[in-house]
């Protein structure tokens, strides 16, 4: 066996192989070199490299002896029956090393993808900056991308440099953005289509994404192993259940506004920046067409030049959203529980659903492509400046402003 | 009409492998098969090993030698 893993976080795969004792190798193609328009796709390789497809078997016998079948294939030299034991790992791969690539002087809209995918499989996260910027430049080249294939693997490479600590203000969005477009190009393909829906609204999931890593890893401990380190453990939208109605009407008494009349001393970014990355459904582009809400994204992240800690011995970051009439908002609370540490610096994440009703859309200046809602609200929370120094309690004025236009051109 | 979840790939044991691979429309794109009859040379297309530090690829074309099963998915 050897996977293929068609997934933005790889390492989640690793988990769940970890989890259900499949101890196969794993070939990451995030970008989608393959240009799969889905997945699963199963295909039996034979000695000579040769791949087909997997039959379409419908019960566990069949399956099991078409398997068998395929394995004792004989060869192209006349070999005998396999005698390897189906359920055994495979011993080893054929792995290349390969070399960073020289960067063009001058080059066309596939050199410069071609530079850009070489960089990204070569350097990693070390080569994200430009690897980004190559495929900018293809696009710039040839802007056109028919397929889709290039906006996405931008996408793609923009999400894994805001994961990483080269960071940049707006990647996230940018990122989304690139995968809404690839989906305008090609809105048969799943691939793209399940990419927007991994941080989207409810109402546009199938399913809940990652529902299943907080039991992977809490079985996996209690058989005493280590799970599989995520660099970003899944939560808010890709963990969501799918929703089959629209938002539930705010209840302004169900839960209090903590600081109604404003008194509390504003943190204006010095101390916590905030980073707002807005996802539409994909129902523009053949889905759902109640999927209607947007998920909105929020990260706050301790300033690193002044060392400011989350003051974790206070409550936690706390975010209150006032969408007035017409705009419904679920959760209009949110918080992020603290860790158990005293102090930490971590970035703090939450999103919520916003849905906004056709008459206040259509009462916005100008309403058509393009335009914004903004949306008030405020974040609280307990924040100390450098290891020992002056722990405060501040409120971060916020606006999230969310497009109230069509997407589409 | 919604999709329906692909399934748990934690039923991948040999068992149930192929049970997967329902119902998929033709792979458009790309060199891989689109049918159980069409038999094609794997592209050479190289990949990253999970785990492994970057630069260590694979290339689907050198898959050779061994008999492979190979499953393209995703945990979600």
């Amino acid at each position: 066996m050897l996977g293929v893993i068609e997934e933005q976080h790889p390492e989640r795969a690793l988990l769940f192989l970890q989890w259900k004792h499949m101890d196969w190798p794993l070939l990451v193609d995030s970008l989608n070199l393959l240009e799969v328009p889905y997945v699963p796709i199963t295909l039996l390789v034979d000695e000579t490299g040769h791949a087909r497809r997997a039959p379409r078997l419908r019960s566990a016998q069949e399956i099991r002896e078409t398997v068998l079948a395929f394995l004792s294939e004989k060869g192209p030299e006349g070999q005998e029956e396999s005698e390897e034991d189906p359920h055994q790992e495979m011993k080893g791969l054929p792995i290349r090393a390969a070399s960073a690539p020289a960067r063009p002087a001058t080059a066309d809209a596939s050199g410069w993808r071609e530079y850009g995918r070489r960089l990204f499989l070569t350097r990693g996260a070390a080569g994200l900056d430009e690897a980004i910027t190559a495929y900018e430049r293809a696009l710039e080249a040839k802007p056109g991308d028919p397929g889709g294939w290039g906006h996405f693997r931008l996408g793609v490479l923009l999400r894994a440099r805001y994961d990483s600590p080269l960071r940049r203000e707006g990647d996230f969005q940018t990122a989304v953005d690139r995968w809404q477009e690839a989906l305008v190009r090609d809105p048969n393909n799943y691939i793209f289509r399940r990419r927007i829906q991994q941080y989207g609204p409810r109402l546009d999931k199938p399913y809940p994404f990652y529902d299943w890593v907080a039991t992977a890893r809490r079985e996996i401990r209690e058989r005493g192993e280590e799970p599989v380190e995520l660099s970003l453990l899944p939560g808010g939208a890709e963990i969501a259940e799918p929703a089959s109605a629209g938002l539930p009407r705010a209840d302004a008494t169900a839960s209090a506004q903590p600081d109604p009349e404003g008194r509390i001393r504003r943190d204006e970014g010095e101390l916590v920046g905030v980073e707002t990355t807005v996802v539409r459904g994909t129902a523009e582009h053949g889905g759902d067409p109640a999927a209607s809400p947007l998920q909105v994204h929020l990260a706050f992240r301790p300033d690193e030049d002044l060392k400011v800690h989350w003051n974790n011995e206070a409550e936690g970051l706390t975010v209150w959203l006032d969408p007035g009439p017409g705009v419904e908002v679920d959760p209009r609370r949110l918080t992020v529980p603290n860790p158990p540490e005293t102090l930490s610096r971590e970035t703090r994440r939450l999103d919520f659903e916003v849905a906004v009703s056709p008459d206040r859309a259509s009462s916005e200046p100008g309403s058509g492509n393009g335009d914004k809602l903004e949306l008030p609200g405020y974040a609280l929370y307990y924040v100390c400046e450098d290891v020992d120094g002056t722990c405060l309690y501040r409120r971060q004025d916020l606006r999230v402003s969310v497009p109230v236009g069509s997407l589409s051109p | 009409m919604r999709s329906k979840r692909p399934p748990n790939p934690g039923s991948l044991l040999l068992s149930t492998l192929l049970a997967l691979v329902l119902a998929a429309p033709a792979l458009a794109q790309l060199s891989l098969p689109s049918s159980r009859d069409e038999r094609v040379a794997l592209p050479d297309i190289a990949l990253p090993v999970a785990g492994e530090e970057p630069g260590h690829l694979v290339s689907l074309a050198d898959l050779k030698g061994e008999k492979y099963i190979l499953h393209v998915f995703a945990s979600w």
